[in-house]
């Protein structure tokens, strides 16, 4: 009974205190450059943050270094100011491969750690495989997936579970709106993938084009593991645009198709993994890039938001290579937990838990993040190639 | 017209690929009587090869391709070890669990080694394309089409013009009496699961360089395999050819000419048909199945 | 050449073949008579392997017991099967190419021109698929292919079978032939033929030797023999 008055109690707190968040969030949002003040406050226990993210040289070959260097540059930079609450950040990456029956085994060594707050996994596989034990664990997570089960209304979806990529469907509808009213396009051809993935960006898509009054000419779909997509493509012959909710590996079949039958001109749009490193491998040939479009999280690289080329200048610094949108949301997600911390100067999980819950308007490198059916971020950039890199279009802040 | 040629040979370069994995397929069950469902997975393994000797040994491309299709010989002959004869006594439908077996080993190992994010096999002829008729045709599937000819006219006096090949027919055809021959059943099972080892690599190193690689790159071309098999009656490699060029077409020409959406399914329905209706396969003349 | 010791053949509780002993000397013709489930057939699978069984079998004095059939065959101890067992979908010519599977390095008395000199009749039939031919064609084959294994000892279960008087004259007409240069041990129904060409013979009866000796005697026993097979159940090795 004494601690569910508590609980209330601090629900009410840290309800009341947005504004307050807001003000520790702009502190940390200039990244690389600001430092942040430590408030002058005691934790009893340091906050322990514990990611579960396969790094290089793990269990999974393709794992990139972007999400712990993320996490790890953000956790450098507060301990540095000085720690949360008198004492250093203490941080934990538990290896996790992105598929497999060792997910669970990576979750249970990631709550032996007794984390205050979980951050990945970044594969929908991952986070389906570790919902229920997390919900039963009562440790906040915020995973960058993209994945609607687990969204607050979601099948799996749990009070504890946060996720800070857009929603797919949102960003699908970004595809759409970009060609009607960016590029003028009346005539929209479809390509998509016979997955819940593209077959959800594809719905939100024919309504967006109806919406706007424009028209589809042509749809296709096929198999996540199409071999070949010359029908497909001669079929888009006469659009002003294509939509593609298709993989990584069909765009990148789409894109040489499109190529080899004479339409490379066709403004292409594809989703998030255009923004992938591995998307100009896949195509093959960087020349083919050019024009190519994708509704990704962010752009780093090209974001006029004040501080966040400086945060990308300190990235390419610090690491050595362009830090991915997942490299910025996890950075994010780290002071997005300071900052809960620091208000409601308490780092356990239920504190974190309801501030996530809360939270918003905190304006990070990534994107201003608020809280919306368990979603953090709701914005999208139409990212196009340019010499091999990704020059921004448009950002959209209503995904959705 | 440009598009019926774009499809027709789109079509018929799918079916080509198909043939070489289905007549991986032909060779294995006519020397062993199984199904080598492993099939799929060794012509991933052969891209993912390739595509390492290429970019992590710097190696040619035709020299990273041949690497790719001598290690899948060698990779056919250890599934023929491990995977099948210690068991080549047992039920055929242990024999065939096992070649799955294989598979799941096979995919979990390219997993460990390689990930699961896309890539990439370069093609000799990159994205060139050739008009014909007015459709641009890319030059890789003429050379899927060129290659795979040779390939079958190699295996056609393979099986018929020496020693190797009489064997492993009349293997097929009459087991025991095989054995009373002297045809040493362990050593052409060997043989021939490496043979189609090395077939898988060499439909990998074909198709690869058309779309991106992933782990999942052999199972459709393995799926149409054996419905080419279905339809060419599993005995000739004249039937099996048919077959999987059969499979190529109906899938590109039903996809552009009655709807897209079936495309992926029109193979099966022939092959459905075909199970109804002949039994025995198009080119089939006999029926002789121990699966 | 061939010692069989003791040897037994049983499918599931039936016993086919029970202790048999049995010899074949090198160059010797040696007949295997008796009447249908005998266990003629199963000694004669037995030997060359391609049926389980107990017993000692020695070829040439090396055990051949535990050897694959491929593997007893490639020592020389060829089987034509009865039923000829002509693989369907080869040729006659690929069929009678096959046979050389078996030689191993051995040299070979008979090359495939040597088989169409015994068999004129197989030369039309060279490119003709062994499903398309007639009985008698097949066992032309199936002895052609035996021969261009090149047997030490060829193991022939039941030429005759199911062929018509000619043709059975023509397959022993060669069998006569090749009797000099091929040792065998012949398993037959027709008892009077194979006593013709055989040295000595073994006549089993339920699974036993009931009788063995020179042809001749055997022969001369023939109505001994006959009256044997009715109580068969109380011979013991005959021996």
């Amino acid at each position: 009974m004494g601690s569910l008055l508590a609980l209330s109690l601090l629900a009410a707190a840290c309800g009341d205190d947005d504004d307050g968040d807001d003000a520790a969030a702009d502190e940390s949002a200039a990244g690389g450059t600001t430092t942040t003040t430590a408030p002058d406050y005691e934790l009893e226990e340091p906050l322990r943050i514990v990611a579960v993210i396969s790094e290089p040289g793990g269990s999974d070959p393709n794992a990139v270094p972007d999400y712990v260097d993320g996490i790890e540059m953000a956790i450098a930079e507060i301990n540095e100011a000085g720690g949360l609450g008198g004492h250093p950040i203490e941080f934990e990456a538990v290896e996790t491969p992105a598929v497999g029956d060792e997910i669970t085994n990576s979750l249970n060594l990631a709550l032996e750690e007794d984390p205050d707050v979980l951050l990945g996994p970044v594969s929908s596989t991952a986070v389906l495989a570790m919902a229920e034990r997390v919900d039963a664990a009562g440790v906040p997570m915020i995973h960058n997936t993209t994945e609607p089960k687990v969204a607050g209304d979601g099948e799996a979806g749990s009070p504890w579970i946060f996720g800070n990529r857009p929603p797919n469907d949102g960003a699908a509808r970004i595809a759409a709106r970009y060609a009607v009213e960016e590029l003028g396009a009346e005539e929209i051809g479809q390509l998509y993938v016979n997955t819940a993935f593209g077959q959800s960006g594809n719905e939100a898509q024919d309504a967006e084009i109806e919406e706007l009054g424009a028209e589809v000419a042509a749809e296709r779909s096929f198999e996540f593991n199409a071999t070949d997509l010359t029908e497909a493509v001669l079929a888009m012959e006469d659009v002003d645009v294509v939509l593609d909710w298709g993989t990584p590996a069909t765009v990148g079949l789409a894109v040489n198709t499109l190529a080899q039958q004479g339409l490379a001109d066709v403004p292409h749009i594809g989703p998030g993994s255009v923004g992938f490193s591995f998307f100009a491998d896949i195509v093959g040939d960087e020349s083919l890039l050019e024009g190519v479009l994708g509704v990704v999280d962010c752009n780093p690289a090209d974001d006029d938001r004040e501080g966040v080329e400086a945060w990308h200048d300190a990235f390419v610094e610090e690491y050595g290579y362009e830090p991915s949108y997942g490299a910025a949301q996890m950075y994010d997600a780290v002071h997005i937990v300071a900052a809960i911390v620091n208000e409601a100067q308490a780092a356990d999980p239920e504190t974190i838990r309801q501030g996530l819950e809360s939270l918003d308007g905190h304006e990070g490198i990534c994107a201003i993040y608020s809280n919306e059916n368990n979603v953090l971020q709701h914005s999208s950039v139409v990212v196009r190639f340019e010499d091999g890199s990704l020059v921004t279009e448009k950002t959209y802040d209503d995904v959705g | 017209m440009e598009r019926f040629v774009s499809l027709f040979v789109t079509g018929v370069a799918q079916g080509a690929v198909f043939a070489v994995v289905a007549l991986g397929f032909l060779l294995i069950h006519k020397a062993t009587g199984v199904i080598n469902f492993a099939q799929g997975d060794l012509v991933t393994l052969g891209a993912y090869i390739a595509i390492w000797a290429a970019t992590d040994l710097e190696l040619p491309l035709l020299g990273a391709y041949a690497v790719a299709v001598a290690a899948l010989a060698a990779v056919g002959v250890l599934i023929e070890r491990f995977a099948y004869a210690p068991i080549r006594d047992r039920s055929i439908h242990v024999v065939v669990i096992s070649t799955l077996g294989a598979a799941l080993v096979i995919r979990a190992v390219i997993v460990l080694w390689r990930g699961t994010s896309p890539t990439r096999l370069r093609g000799p002829l990159g994205f060139e394309v050739v008009e014909v008729l007015g459709a641009r045709i890319p030059k890789q599937n003429l050379l899927i089409i060129g290659v795979t000819a040779v390939c079958v006219a190699a295996l056609w006096l393979l099986f018929h013009r020496t020693q190797f090949g009489r064997q492993v027919r009349a293997l097929a055809s009459d087991r025991m009496a095989a054995q009373m021959q002297g045809i040493r059943v362990a050593r052409m099972s060997m043989l021939t699961f490496g043979l189609a080892g090395g077939l898988s690599a060499l439909a990998g190193v074909l198709i690869a360089p058309t779309r991106a690689v992933t782990v999942d790159l052999g199972f459709g071309p393995m799926l149409y395999a054996f419905a080419a098999s279905i339809l060419g009656g599993m005995g000739s490699i004249g039937g099996v050819v048919v077959g999987a060029l059969a499979i190529g077409l109906v899938q590109q020409l039903g996809g552009g000419y009655l709807s897209p959406d079936y495309a992926e399914v029109y193979p099966f329905v022939l092959m459905l048909l075909v199970i109804a209706l002949r039994p025995q396969g198009v080119l089939g003349s006999e029926v002789r199945a121990r699966l | 050449m061939l010692e069989v010791r003791d040897l037994r053949v049983t499918y599931g509780t039936t016993v086919a073949v029970d202790g048999v002993d049995l010899d074949v000397g090198g160059g010797e013709i040696v007949a295997l008579l008796g009447p249908n489930g005998a266990g003629k057939t199963s000694t004669l699978r037995a030997i060359s392997r391609v049926v389980p069984a107990t017993g000692t079998i020695t070829f040439d004095g090396e055990p051949v017991g535990a050897l694959r059939p491929e593997a007893v065959a490639r020592r020389g101890l060829v089987h034509v099967p009865e039923g000829r067992h002509v693989f369907p979908n080869l040729s006659v010519h690929e069929n009678l190419l096959v046979g050389r599977s078996a030689r191993d390095g051995r040299p070979s008395a008979f090359e495939v021109d040597d088989v169409y000199d015994l068999f004129p009749e197989l030369v039309p039939l060279r490119s003709r698929a062994g499903w398309a031919l007639s009985g008698g064609e097949q066992q032309m084959v199936a002895i052609g292919r035996g021969l261009l294994a090149a047997p030490r000892l060829l193991l022939l279960d039941e030429p005759s079978l199911g062929l018509a008087p000619t043709v059975v004259d023509r397959v022993y007409a060669v069998l006569t032939e090749v009797a000099g240069r091929v040792p065998l041990l012949l398993v037959e129904q027709d008892t009077e033929r194979a006593l013709r060409l055989a040295a000595r013979a073994y006549v089993m009866a339920a699974g036993r030797v009931a009788l063995s000796g020179p042809a001749g005697e055997v022969a001369g026993r023939d109505e001994l023999v006959a009256s044997y097979l009715g109580r068969t159940a109380t011979v013991r090795d005959g021996a």
